[in-house]
């Protein structure tokens, strides 16, 4: 921002008054709808896929087939038709005190910003996976790898998982990486040589955000632009979940009587006078 | 083929400047963009924040006066009487479910209001309430009795399973009359001066076979305490997400540091897939 000794404080704003300038593109009303230079009726629609389009208008980067069926992939991956998960359930929740779907689904996605699980994971892996390569590049063992990080308390993000040890999605998704024709890159292969001293020392291995930030990593995405795609990771899932408690009676989806909530308040006591 | 729709532009006569009548910004004299004073239909924030409780301000913000002291005494009734839906409300168990799977805490909130927005125990059945209470003003509350108790019998036909609701805001909760809401209309008719909405809703219910066991639900209470207080359905339903937040912010806060085996997780063998 340009700027002088006799603007005002506030010129910045002013620039912007009643004004957007997008470097994204828009509609044009009689001549085109404009997605990056592209005339999304002319140049896309029929021609490219939805998960290009999706990277198209948040990176302004035009993906490849391949590469879009394989995040098409990817979030079907994160997409169980099970309710037990946290942000399925918060769906199926709402399913069941029938609130509309555009809320529902929406409730499901802002939890799925989480630590443990969804697009939260996406940063710390990312920066996980981007740190180790460099240290490693700089001469670090795996060992010192994985104990800096460790050995400050810190877990390792992108490797374990709640509920359970191993992660099916990972192998799924690697074989999808070759079948595409994706080699593997120097992300990718650190964080299965991670996984595979893992395993050995501790049982535990890659977790599929570890896995998927160091494929996408390798193609080029880095924060912020890989946690705004990923943003509806989950939505497959947690649409399945709404729907079903939605279409069931109300209230039906875990009901609890009273004594199912354990209090652990203090006991009942006489309101002060005021 | 058509290849290529003639698009106009309408020419819509936007206004060019957003009206409000609720919150006056008087412009400071150093930057344009910062406030030198505040008022809320035509009174000075300052002196508000000083003299008056949170409820008048929020009761003026939506009705453009301060309530008179018997409109204080209902709404502070009724704002508190709807504080905390119950640690098993689905908004609850939702905000709870998002704490310890680590949901960013900017989220909590707006997911939980999701799920509380839903037609069956959630907001929305308030704003239908309010509808229904107001479309049966004209008819006393021995036909709307009649109408109602009709209704139901229809529905106890009809239905195999749930609750039986043969108004919104009216009807049976898990099979039965809803013993607390109950407590709570009590409470409102015993220490605050019941409007006409309440007073319809209660002598309607009285006209109700008994053995139907339909009763006042949560949303039908505060349906006709907020009309009684002027509010329109809209506005109803946007006071009853405010008015249930703390409740439901609070059973997150709770649970925010609690690991992720704080919350039930269905076991394998409770989980059926048919």
């Amino acid at each position: 921002m340009s700027s002088n000794k006799t603007d005002p404080c506030w010129k910045h704003w002013d620039q912007h008054r009643n004004k957007i300038t997008s470097n994204k593109g828009g509609w044009k009303i009689g001549d085109a709808v404009y997605n990056h230079g592209y005339s999304m009726m002319d140049d896309l629609i029929g021609q490219i896929s939805w998960f290009q389009l999706l990277v198209l208008n948040t990176t302004g980067r035009l993906p490849d087939k391949n590469l879009a069926t394989w995040l098409e992939n990817c979030f079907s991956c994160l997409s169980w038709p099970d309710s037990r998960i946290w942000c399925n359930q918060i769906a199926a929740l709402a399913g069941s005190v029938k609130t509309r779907p555009v809320a529902a689904i929406s409730a499901g996605i802002q939890a799925s910003d989480a630590l443990l699980y969804g697009p939260g994971v996406i940063t710390p892996c990312l920066k996980f996976i981007q740190q180790a390569r460099e240290d490693k590049n700089q001469g670090q063992t795996l060992f010192e790898l994985i104990q800096n990080r460790q050995g400050n308390n810190h877990s390792l993000p992108g490797f374990a998982r709640p509920i359970a040890k191993g992660d099916e999605r990972v192998t799924a998704m690697y074989r999808l990486s070759r079948e595409l024709g994706f080699e593997i890159g120097p992300h990718e292969s650190l964080a299965l040589e991670i996984s595979e001293y893992l395993t050995i020392q501790e049982g535990e291995s890659i977790n599929f955000g570890g896995y998927m930030a160091a494929f996408l990593a390798d193609q080029g995405f880095s924060d912020p632009d890989l946690s705004r795609i990923m943003a509806l990771w989950v939505s497959a899932g947690v649409h399945a979940c709404y729907a079903e408690a939605a279409d069931n009676t109300a209230g039906s989806y875990l009901p609890l009587q009273c004594q199912d909530i354990i209090y652990t308040g203090v006991a009942p006591r006489d309101l002060p006078s005021p | 083929m058509v290849k290529k729709v003639d698009e106009h532009s309408r020419n819509d006569a936007f206004c060019e400047k957003t009206s409000t009548s609720i919150w006056q910004e008087t412009p400071s004299t150093t930057n344009p963009y910062t406030v030198s004073e505040a008022r809320c239909h035509g009174y000075e924030h300052l002196a508000l924040i000083n003299n008056r409780s949170y409820t008048e301000v929020l009761f003026l913000m939506f009705q453009g006066e301060l309530p008179t002291p018997e409109q204080h005494q209902l709404f502070e009734h009724l704002l508190t009487s709807l504080i905390h839906p119950g640690p098993r409300h689905n908004a609850c168990r939702a905000a709870m479910n998002a704490a310890v799977s680590k949901t960013h805490v900017s989220h909590i909130l707006p997911l939980s209001l999701n799920v509380l927005s839903g037609e069956q125990g959630g907001s929305h059945e308030v704003f239908q309430a309010m509808k229904y209470l107001q479309n049966n003003q004209q008819v006393t509350p021995r036909m709307g009795a009649q109408a109602l108790t009709q209704a139901a019998k229809i529905l106890v036909a009809q239905t195999d399973e749930g609750d039986i609701i043969p108004a919104p805001g009216f009807g049976t909760f898990y099979g039965s009359i809803d013993n607390y809401t109950q407590k709570i209309a009590d409470n409102v008719f015993n220490h605050c001066s019941p409007g006409p909405h309440l007073r319809w809703a209660h002598a309607m219910l009285d006209g109700i076979d008994e053995e139907l066991t339909l009763s006042w639900r949560i949303a039908g209470l505060a349906g006709a305490c907020l009309l009684d207080l002027g509010f329109t359905p809209y506005t109803g339903e946007l006071i009853f997400q405010i008015a249930c937040a703390p409740g439901i912010a609070a059973q997150a806060a709770e649970k925010s540091n609690s690991p992720i085996t704080e919350m039930p997780f269905l076991a394998e063998e409770n989980y059926v897939i048919k």
